[in-house]
């Protein structure tokens, strides 16, 4: 059964769809126009489709088949953004070019040519004309290359929850320069805000800086307690942000000042964890 | 004491221009009505007047009346410009409210009071014809309150090349407000941290900028601050800014922060610029370090106790006042660092009594008023005699 889809698969089928969806340009925010190049795709295969709306003109795409027999339920992810374009591309981000066995474009690698895999796959069950137990479906979501918007949308359908297993169509080949991952870290970023006590900058000593407050925290952040995890070691910390003083210039103490850190959290490593690890930090000081 | 001329001195007139000033709103980098005010008003007491284009839209005023003979030049005056209004505000800053003996408005004290002191002394002079020598001058200049631009733009004229200033700012010469005999002098550091950017999950790979100018600041304390002689030197951070412009999970490459930093007699900008690449370099940072300063940059001063001007405004303050002046060495900044510490002219601060400078409900004690008009005019006559 199982050669007989695999002899379905068309891998020039893969190249000529990345090459279609690198050629529409979904950096996030924009991913309905891909979205819907999926759902076509999807529904030509013969499965059931839904677009979900997570914003306004960001849906997830969803796509089921199944041959009415009970059995397991086997999802494939990807996510439909890319990151923009930036600069200093030798060729055209958004017009796939093959070059030395190389295939370029804004998306190649993230991750277009996964969801290409994933839809010769699921042309090649379609093809095959083999019956399957249980379900086969895909999901296509929006934002992950920002917040996760997609993915958290598609976590409170409960159908999607209950889901046997999912296998996430990422650029992990396996090997040693990619090995695919047993286990990730979790993250946390902390939105620290200090507010001090304005006064004359002439008189610091009536006021309390809270700029300096900040600095103090930001040059003690190594004391926080990273746990260590036989297969993980430790997290990590990265200050990604700092603001604090006076829009327009005035000598006063800065009231306020804020910080972001950025924390990969370990298996054991709560967030109420980490909330309580910064905050006797912060006591300590 | 010369009683002919402070018979003359008309202090329901103080009171009218402290109130017109009020009611012209001149936050700084908006003097200009107030400029225009000044200049009728003192045309009318019979002054040659100039108005002095500064910057766009941002002209000093200056005055003069001269004596009978040749002789010393005296200037009094101040800064046109207010701060901007702060949230909190009983009354409306603009509309001059007295109330328990006080006059409120934005201004009140910072400094229209002492300029209508200024202009009430002319007054008294032109009504009572009191003979001098010399020349007896007004000034109103922008831009004290951000840049000192007024100050040094006026520096620079001949209205700049007098004797001695009186500068009507706040300064009571009492214990609880001394008057400067010196004033710090003021750096603004404006420090640079160059990282590495990276991957954020991954930071060991960069040189995180804020981290590096976090530990700067978390150090400052170590800086070399001094005091000399009554002198207090001091730093306080400003501003700080570092870290992505639309959010992704980047180790910041680049960080900045200022530091506003008064120094004392004796410290120029190299050593204090010295002082910050000391401590910098003592931390062994991995992050690259470029301690630049911004302006304004303003040099301290201090005078001498037996400075002739100085001498004649202590034994006028204490015939008129009839007690001793109180001096301090002032952690501060005012024109006079300016006129005193660039110009090397003798500078006086003396104003009537304040309360909320700077803040919401600005006001001047009313019976606080007359006695520095009284000061202004006896110290004139006496200087330009």
């Amino acid at each position: 059964m199982i050669d007989n889809i695999l002899k379905h698969l068309d891998d020039s089928y893969t190249i000529r769809l990345s090459e279609e969806m690198i050629a529409i340009p979904s950096v996030t925010g924009d991913e309905e126009a891909l979205a819907h190049y999926i759902k076509e795709k999807l529904e030509s295969y013969g499965m059931k489709t839904e677009l979900q709306y997570v914003a306004d003109g960001r849906p997830n795409i969803y796509g089921i088949m199944d041959w009415g027999k009970p059995g397991k339920r086997l999802n494939y992810n990807a996510h439909t953004d890319t990151v923009p374009a930036g600069d200093d591309w030798d060729t055209d981000p958004f017009k796939a070019v093959i070059k030395d066995s190389k295939l370029y474009g804004r998306g190649a690698c993230d991750m277009k040519t996964g969801i290409a895999c994933s839809l010769n796959m699921i042309k090649a069950v379609a093809d095959s004309g083999v019956e399957l137990n249980g379900e086969l479906s895909f999901s296509g979501v929006v934002d992950q290359e920002a917040t996760d918007i997609g993915a958290w949308a598609m976590m409170e359908v409960p159908n999607w929850r209950s889901l046997d297993g999912v296998v996430l169509t990422y650029s992990y080949c396996g090997d040693e320069t990619k090995p695919i991952p047993l286990g990730l870290t979790g993250k946390i970023l902390y939105n620290v805000k200090v507010k001090g006590k304005a006064a004359h900058g002439f008189r610091p000593h009536l006021g309390v800086n809270a700029v300096e407050d900040a600095a103090k925290i930001i040059a003690n952040l190594d004391k926080l307690n990273l746990m260590e995890h036989p297969n993980f070691g430790k997290g990590t910390l990265c200050t990604l942000k700092t603001e604090g003083g006076y829009e327009k210039y005035s000598i006063v103490i800065p009231e306020n000042a804020r910080f972001e850190v950025n924390r990969l959290l370990v298996p054991g490593e709560s967030i109420q964890y980490a909330l309580d690890d910064m905050r006797k930090l912060v006591d300590s000081l | 004491m010369h009683d002919d001329l402070l018979k003359k001195i008309d202090h329901d007139y103080t009171i009218k221009k402290l109130e017109e000033m009020i009611a012209i709103p001149s936050v700084v980098k908006q003097e200009k009505e107030l400029a225009h005010y000044l200049q009728d008003e003192l045309e009318s007491l019979g002054l040659k007047t100039e108005l002095h284009m500064v910057e766009p839209n941002r002209p000093n005023i200056y005055g003069k009346l001269e004596g009978t003979k040749p002789g010393k030049r005296l200037n009094f005056g101040g800064h046109l410009d207010t701060v901007p209004v702060v949230p909190g505000w009983e009354t409306d800053p603009f509309k001059p409210v007295k109330k328990d003996g006080n006059i409120y408005g934005l201004g009140a004290n910072d400094m229209k009071a002492g300029l209508a002191c200024a202009l009430s002394m002319l007054k008294a002079f032109v009504d009572s014809s009191h003979e001098f020598n010399g020349e007896l001058s007004f000034a109103g200049v922008i831009d004290e309150e951000a840049y000192g631009e007024g100050a040094k733009a006026m520096l620079k004229t001949d209205w700049g090349k007098v004797d001695a200033i009186v500068l009507g700012e706040p300064s009571t010469g009492m214990k609880e407000n001394p008057t400067p005999l010196g004033i710090t002098g003021k750096v603004l550091y404006d420090v640079y941290v160059y990282g590495k950017a990276a991957h954020g999950f991954h930071p060991q790979a960069g040189i995180n900028a804020v981290e590096q100018a976090g530990i700067i600041l978390a150090n400052l304390p170590k800086l070399k601050i001094a005091e000399k002689e009554g002198f207090q030197g001091n730093y306080s951070t400003l501003k700080i800014e570092g870290g992505y412009k639309v959010y992704s999970v980047v180790v910041p490459a680049e960080c900045r922060f200022e530091v506003n930093r008064l120094t004392v007699p004796g410290e120029t900008v190299e050593g204090v610029i010295k002082d910050m690449e000391k401590l910098v370099k003592s931390l062994n940072l991995e992050a690259k370090v470029e301690v630049k300063t911004k302006p304004p940059l303003y040099a301290s001063y201090v005078l001498d106790k037996e400075t002739p001007f100085v001498k004649l405004f202590d034994e006028t303050y204490r015939d008129v006042m009839g007690r001793k002046c109180e001096y301090e060495y002032s952690s501060s900044i005012t024109d006079a660092n300016t006129f005193t510490g660039e110009g090397g002219i003798p500078c006086m601060h003396l104003g009537p009594y304040a309360g909320g400078t700077h803040q919401k409900n600005e006001y001047t004690k009313l019976d606080s008023i007359p006695p520095v008009t009284k000061v202004y005019t006896e110290l004139a006559a006496r200087f330009l005699s």
